[in-house]
């Protein structure tokens, strides 16, 4: 029930009494009323709206600031890596895939970003409608960062797709070798990338020990020995491969 | 008795540009000029004139705003609007750029070596003061980059004996920074100005600051010690003296004689003062008087004023015309 | 309710009247209250949203750039790479111990500058160069 109408019932049932002379007067009584029940509910909005932006500002925050951890570090990876091999090999042919690589995940963040502001377009919107902008977004993103044969398990997104595609009611999910939007599924896959690129990276530096002396310049033999062999002194796994493997998986703990 | 600024020279430093600001080296045998024709140019004093004697024009893309001697006189390091800051190198009677410092996002507006000649600092546009360390290997690294103002930063100074750095911004504040845990932190702000604080001086034993600015005056503050609160480390600055109703407009650089102890302003109306500070006045509320007013001593604004280190009274001072003068500052008989 | 016989009574209509003034500001101003709490949790969590997703990707950026660079660099021994894992550490563990992802934090916006500052020290150290650093942006203008 909404409030004008709320009113009026209580109004009637307040001053509907038999006197006639004063009917005009309760007229002019409901009137005013009314006015203050309005004026009432317009303080009331920009009181409650006051009270409880801080609120939903801070709830807001923390979500938002949580989304953006993994890729943001990701991204940070990505770049140290390239800043790495254009210092140590500028000509090094690693650097056109992370070039790539970090090409994509911009945009993924991009796209996360986007998602935030769209919701911020339509403060009105139910959770339902944020999800279906969300994934027309994802429909437009996705063409960009996801490799061909996704299989579409939302049934709701075929469908939508077939509804607006009618001229073409033989495929309807062929569109979606696209599926709907998925941060966490296409974050894993940069991330494997950068783990794929970084491996090989480690590879590539431990044949070329001249590379690594120009970078690092550690105590002599040590980076000659490029084997896996157990009799390091150190007891360490080759230098590299650990550290990084386990950089690689320690960013989502942060 | 009465006080003169007596003009000994003037010429032409950087024809058709601006001249941005001069510095003696600490011997006193050279001035290092620089301005808006990008380059910076060393003087000295032969017979009775003053000549060229190098002209370093490869180093920077854009204006040289400053330029700074180390203070073994070997070094030369130049702030420019290009975002760089060179250090030179020099070499018998020729100046070699040693090094390239980069990092500031935009214009570099001051550079100023630490009294140890081991601390180099530099501050930009972009509202951060780098602290750079110098190795036995003549390499530069960065120590600390902060971000204490909150607009462009255009003047910094060291302490004349301690690791004490100062700077001066558009946010209109003076700020003191010090170490701590490997890091440079700011350790006090003077608020006072109501406008952009142009440049800085200590005096001679460091207790005291001086600050000119855009509001048209200078002020002299002081370090106060807090009586009980003394479990933080942060230092109180008091303004002790304010000059204001001197200058017409903007006062562009202040200089703090080492020697005599008087106070040198550059002006944004042409003109060139002396002030002293009056006898027996009190240290926590010190007076100065102007003692020498050179109204017309350029013919446009002046733009720096600097002391020389070792002879009492002599002056260098350069002006938007793009031109350096000399003065003699003396009591006249 | 309303009566206008006794003279008392001219003081209950006007009571009266106050009252039912009261009352039915009172109930719009429930009613209002309640959607007025709706809309500024949704608007001040969008924009939260924003303002929280920003700052947390430059700040894990950082994060992850550093980390690496400590992994890149961890088997030096000379006296450079210690400085610069040292300076790599500090920033790792300023930002460690940064709470970014509270917006009730009191020195946010003092610690956020105090990281940039860090990192920018960083890509000095690490010779990086300088287009890379996409965060830190400035206005163009002229100043002297």
């Amino acid at each position: 029930m909404s409030w004008v109408k709320a009113v009026s019932v209580v109004g009637e049932d307040v001053f509907d009494e038999d006197e006639d002379d004063i009917t005009l007067q309760n007229k002019e009584w409901n009137c005013n009323m009314e006015k203050r029940v309005k004026d009432g509910y317009r303080d009331g909005v920009d009181a409650g709206k006051e009270a409880s932006l801080q609120h939903g500002f801070n709830a807001g925050y923390r979500e938002g600031a949580a989304q953006m951890v993994a890729i943001g570090q990701l991204k940070g990876i990505v770049s140290a890596l390239q800043c790495w091999c254009q210092l140590q090999q500028p000509d090094s042919t690693m650097l056109p895939p992370i070039g790539r690589l970090l090409q994509d995940v911009a945009k993924h963040e991009e796209a996360l970003m986007e998602r935030m502001k769209m919701r911020q377009l339509q403060p009105q919107a139910s959770v339902g409608e944020i999800t279906e902008s969300i994934e027309d977004l994802g429909v437009e993103q996705g063409v960009e960062h996801t490799s061909g044969g996704g299989s579409c398990s939302r049934t709701d997104c075929c469908s939508k797709d077939c509804a607006q595609g009618e001229d073409q009611p033989g495929r309807p999910c062929q569109r979606s070798s696209r599926p709907s939007f998925n941060a966490e599924e296409s974050l894993e896959q940069l991330l494997q990338r950068c783990v794929d690129l970084a491996t090989q990276l480690v590879k590539l530096r431990t044949k070329l020990p001249g590379v690594h002396d120009q970078l690092t310049s550690t105590s002599s033999g040590e980076n000659r020995s490029n084997t896996h062999s157990d009799v390091r002194p150190q007891g360490k796994p080759t230098a590299m491969t650990l550290p990084l493997l386990f950089l690689l998986w320690m960013p989502l703990a942060f | 008795m009465k006080e003169v600024l007596n003009k000994l020279h003037k010429f032409s430093a950087h024809p058709d540009s601006r001249c941005w600001y001069v510095a003696w080296n600490p011997s006193g045998t050279l001035l290092a000029s620089c301005g808006g024709d990008r380059a910076i140019r060393i003087w000295k004093k032969e017979g009775d004139s003053w000549e060229c004697q190098n002209v370093l024009s490869e180093g920077h893309q854009r204006t040289v705003r400053k330029v700074a001697w180390s203070p073994c006189g070997n070094y030369l390091a130049s702030a420019s609007f290009d975002a760089t800051t060179c250090i030179w190198a020099k070499k018998g009677d020729d100046f070699e750029c040693l090094t390239v410092l980069e990092g500031h996002e935009n214009e570099v507006k001051c550079v100023a070596w630490a009294p140890s000649g081991s601390l180099l600092a530099t501050c930009s546009r972009d509202k951060s003061v780098w602290v750079w360390e110098v190795d036995e290997e003549e390499e530069y690294e960065c120590v600390s980059v902060v971000n204490a103002h909150t607009q462009d930063v255009k003047h910094v100074v060291w302490h004349p004996t301690q690791e004490l750095l100062a700077s001066a911004s558009y946010d209109n504040t003076v700020r003191l920074y010090r170490e701590e845990d490997d890091d440079w932190v700011c350790k006090a702000t003077m608020e006072g100005h109501t406008s952009t604080v142009w440049s800085l001086a200590f005096d001679p034993s460091g207790q005291r600051l001086v600050s000119c600015s855009d509001d048209r005056t200078v002020k002299i503050w002081k370090e106060c010690h807090s009586g009980e609160g003394d479990n933080s480390t942060d230092t109180v600055w008091k303004c002790v003296c304010t000059l204001s109703g001197f200058h017409g407009r903007t006062v562009y650089d202040v200089a703090w004689c080492r020697l005599t102890g008087a106070l040198a302003t550059a002006c944004g109306d042409d003109g060139v003062r002396v002030f002293k500070e009056d006898e027996n006045s009190d240290p926590d509320q010190t007076t100065f008087s102007l003692v020498v007013h050179a109204a017309k001593a350029h013919n446009q604004d002046v733009n720096c004023v600097a002391w020389h280190p070792k002879e009492a009274g002599l002056l260098a001072s350069c002006s938007d015309d793009g031109e350096i003068a000399i003065w003699s500052y003396q009591a006249e008989a | 309710m309303l009566k206008m016989t006794s003279v008392s009574g001219s003081e209950d209509l006007f009571d009266c009247i106050l009252m039912a003034d009261d009352r039915f500001h009172g109930e719009g101003y429930q009613e209002g209250f309640k959607e007025g709490t709706r809309q500024g949790m949704v608007e001040g969590k969008n924009h939260g949203a924003t303002h929280g997703a920003k700052l947390s990707a430059e700040v894990s950026f950082y994060y992850g750039f550093a980390f690496t660079w400590k992994c890149l660099l961890q088997n030096n021994t000379d006296a450079k790479a210690r400085k610069r894992l040292k300076t790599l550490e500090s920033l790792t563990g300023f930002i460690q111990r940064f709470p970014h992802y509270d917006p009730q934090y009191e020195n946010l916006q003092e610690d956020m500058e105090k990281v940039r500052a860090k990192f920018r020290q960083v890509c000095s150290l690490l010779n990086v160069p300088t287009d890379f650093r996409e965060y830190v942006t400035a206005s163009e203008g002229m100043s002297f």
